[in-house]
């Protein structure tokens, strides 16, 4: 500031300071709901990953027993389509 | 020779069908040696008493124990203990399943030190399919304060059950979480088993399933309470926004300097929208917000720090902090250490000078917790600028993690544990914001300085259990930790790594406070795909 500057000139730009201050508190205070507002839905989007990676995990798993289901019942079909031929040629041979 | 098992069942208004799968869920045991105790107070006779005595008829392992009276499930409880003839019981609620080798297993846990074992569980959705399982850690006195997260079968010494006065009056729907608390005091060792041996026919609301009756929240704060001045914890008990979990709100007894070691470079950054000296504010936070009385600020800080930093330091307070010189190459443990030789208080408080704090008693909160005499340090709940959580305490499962690192800052952690909710024990907590017992400090040798960057918290942390002591996180402590969000995903360097592995190869891999069925490198309690079962019923 001038060393000659007046009183007037002085109350002037101490209340310009004042309102750039307010300005900046607003700012930064919008600046921390922006952010807050955007953690909130980063840490959504890291929870709903979870949610996705368990759902993965069921259905692995889920797989994994219809896996085990099919099989066994795959090997019981051919068991049964064994005997069954046996049986048939048992019987075609009169025995 | 294997001991006898009772298993004790009060039976007042029963399904008659879910009812069966619960007694036949005990006659398909696998262990030699078991009677069931059945105390029968349903109000009239019926199908279910039909059941019962054709049960009794069959088996005579089966035993029924009328009860005409209508009383309190406590006093059925006591009656069913009366009648056991086992050296060890547990208790099996009447709609619940046991996995058919529960009992064999929870008997093979039973070390000659081990006075109470305890499984992890499931519940039982309405289709009638295996849900939520809740992976327990070890036995953390501190969790149990703040929630019953053992529930599911807790095999005990029947001796000691009788010791500490079994089930009492006055704790409707929170008979077991008073139990367990009361023989958590006395039991030489309570071991854990992390395999569902028990399934809840519950929703899954909280880790002991749905509240027992419209009081059972306020029993369980009552028998907290009871436990708190059974121990000589002057505490009052408060609930918090979750329920079923409580705050115990500790009083100090006394109010012992706490040094606070803040190691800084006198760095600048910008904070929602404004430029600012971090350890400027940190200590304008302290000075400004905390409540404590008893604070010593030492700053040790690199020589490149700017001089106009120091000088406002000088200039936050009548009794400004003291200023320690390091002109060596950057090294976060040797400054620690150097700060913590230049401080003078029995506590020392580790702070980042990135950190603020939030909560006016952050620190009353970590100094009540190390008023237990065999806890070393406690750790705070820090929060991102963004107020997303930077640190829920360590977990060990390969690598150093921050529980649930990211999560929403209010978040309790994944139901039904819930374990950001309350306080609890854990492997390790940051350095960033850490209360220490000095004598701790000293014993263990301070931090590492070949680890000048990265896990010297942790190594510290691991040192410090490894001498006998637990660890607290706590969330009722918060502070803001202005830390890079990316940091947390950064990759340290090999040597680190090598390191912390030669030194602490089986700590690493093995958290006791989280659980072997969780998945490895990861931090938010999901479960292990191998650990699932997600097809199976109820037989």
């Amino acid at each position: 500031m001038p060393a000659d500057a007046s009183d007037e000139q002085v109350g002037a730009l101490q209340r310009e300071i004042d309102r750039l201050q307010a300005e900046l508190v607003r700012c930064s205070e919008s600046t921390r709901a922006a952010e807050e507002a955007a953690g909130a839905l980063r840490a959504e989007l890291i929870e709903t990953y979870r949610a996705l990676d368990r759902a993965v995990a069921v259905e692995a798993a889920l797989r994994a027993r219809y896996d085990r289901w099919y099989w066994r019942a795959a090997r019981r079909g051919r068991r049964a389509v064994r005997r069954l031929r046996t049986v048939t040629r048992r019987a075609r041979a009169g025995r | 020779m294997t001991p006898r098992c009772t298993v004790i069942t009060t039976v007042s208004d029963p399904d008659r069908h879910r009812l069966w799968s619960c007694l036949d869920s005990v006659r398909r045991q696998t262990l030699a040696d078991w009677e069931h105790v059945i105390v029968d107070a349903t109000s009239h006779p019926s199908s279910v008493t039909r059941l019962l005595n054709a049960l009794t008829r069959n088996d005579e392992r089966v035993r029924v124990v009328r009860h005409a009276r209508r009383e309190g499930r406590d006093a059925l409880l006591t009656e069913g203990l009366a009648s056991a003839t086992g050296e060890f019981v547990t208790f099996l609620a009447e709609h619940d399943v046991l996995e058919s080798d529960a009992l064999e297993v929870m008997v093979d846990a039973v070390a000659e030190d081990v006075d109470v074992a305890y499984s992890d569980h499931d519940f039982i959705a309405p289709d009638g399919l295996y849900v939520a399982p809740v992976f327990k850690p070890d036995f953390s006195p501190e969790f149990l304060r703040g929630q019953n997260y053992i529930a599911g079968v807790v095999l005990a010494r029947r001796q000691l059950v009788d010791d500490v006065g079994g089930f009492r009056a006055g704790f409707d729907g929170a008979e077991h979480h008073d139990l367990l608390l009361r023989l958590g005091e006395r039991a030489r060792r309570v071991a854990h088993v992390p395999r569902v041996l028990y399934h809840i026919r519950s929703e899954p609301t909280t880790a002991a399933g749905a509240p027992e009756g419209p009081d059972s929240f306020a029993s369980a704060r009552h028998a907290v309470a009871d436990h708190c001045r059974r121990l000589g914890i002057v505490a009052t008990v408060e609930p918090t926004d979750h329920e079923g979990c409580f705050r115990v709100v500790r009083r100090l007894t006394e109010q012992p300097t706490v040094s606070v070691v803040i190691p800084t470079r006198g760095t600048r950054g910008v904070v929602w929208g404004r430029e600012r000296c971090f350890v400027v504010e940190a200590v304008r936070s302290l000075i400004d917000r905390s409540t404590y009385p008893a604070l010593e600020v030492v700053i040790v800080y690199d020589t490149a720090t700017p001089a106009e930093v120091l000088d406002e330091l000088e200039s936050l307070n009548e009794r400004p902090p003291r200023l320690v010189p390091f002109d060596e190459p950057f090294n976060f443990s040797a400054k620690i250490n150097l700060g913590v030789v230049e401080s003078t208080g029995p506590l020392l408080l580790l702070l980042n000078d990135d950190v603020e704090i939030i909560d006016a008693s952050a620190i009353e909160e970590l100094v009540a917790h190390l008023q237990g005499p065999d806890v070393a340090m406690a750790g705070a709940k820090l929060l991102f600028a963004d107020g997303t959580l930077q640190h829920g305490g360590h977990v060990y499962t390969g690598l150093p993690e921050h529980a649930c690192f990211g999560w929403r800052g209010d978040s309790p952690g994944p139901a039904p544990l819930r374990p950001l909710a309350v306080a609890r024990e854990c492997s390790g907590v940051t350095a960033g914001c850490a209360l220490v017992r000095r004598s701790a400090f000293e014993e263990v040798g301070g931090f590492a300085t070949e680890l000048p960057l990265n896990y010297n918290d942790a190594d510290f942390s691991l040192k410090l259990r490894s001498a006998g002591y637990r660890i607290i996180w706590t969330p009722f402590s918060t502070w803001y930790h202005f830390e890079s969000q990316s940091r947390g995903r950064h990759v340290p360097g090999d040597d680190e790594i090598a390191w912390m592995r030669a030194r602490w190869a089986r700590e690493m891999r093995h958290d006791p406070y989280y659980n072997p069925n969780l998945a490895p490198g990861r931090n938010d309690f999901l479960e292990s795909p191998r650990a699932r079962r997600p097809l199976e019923r109820e037989p």
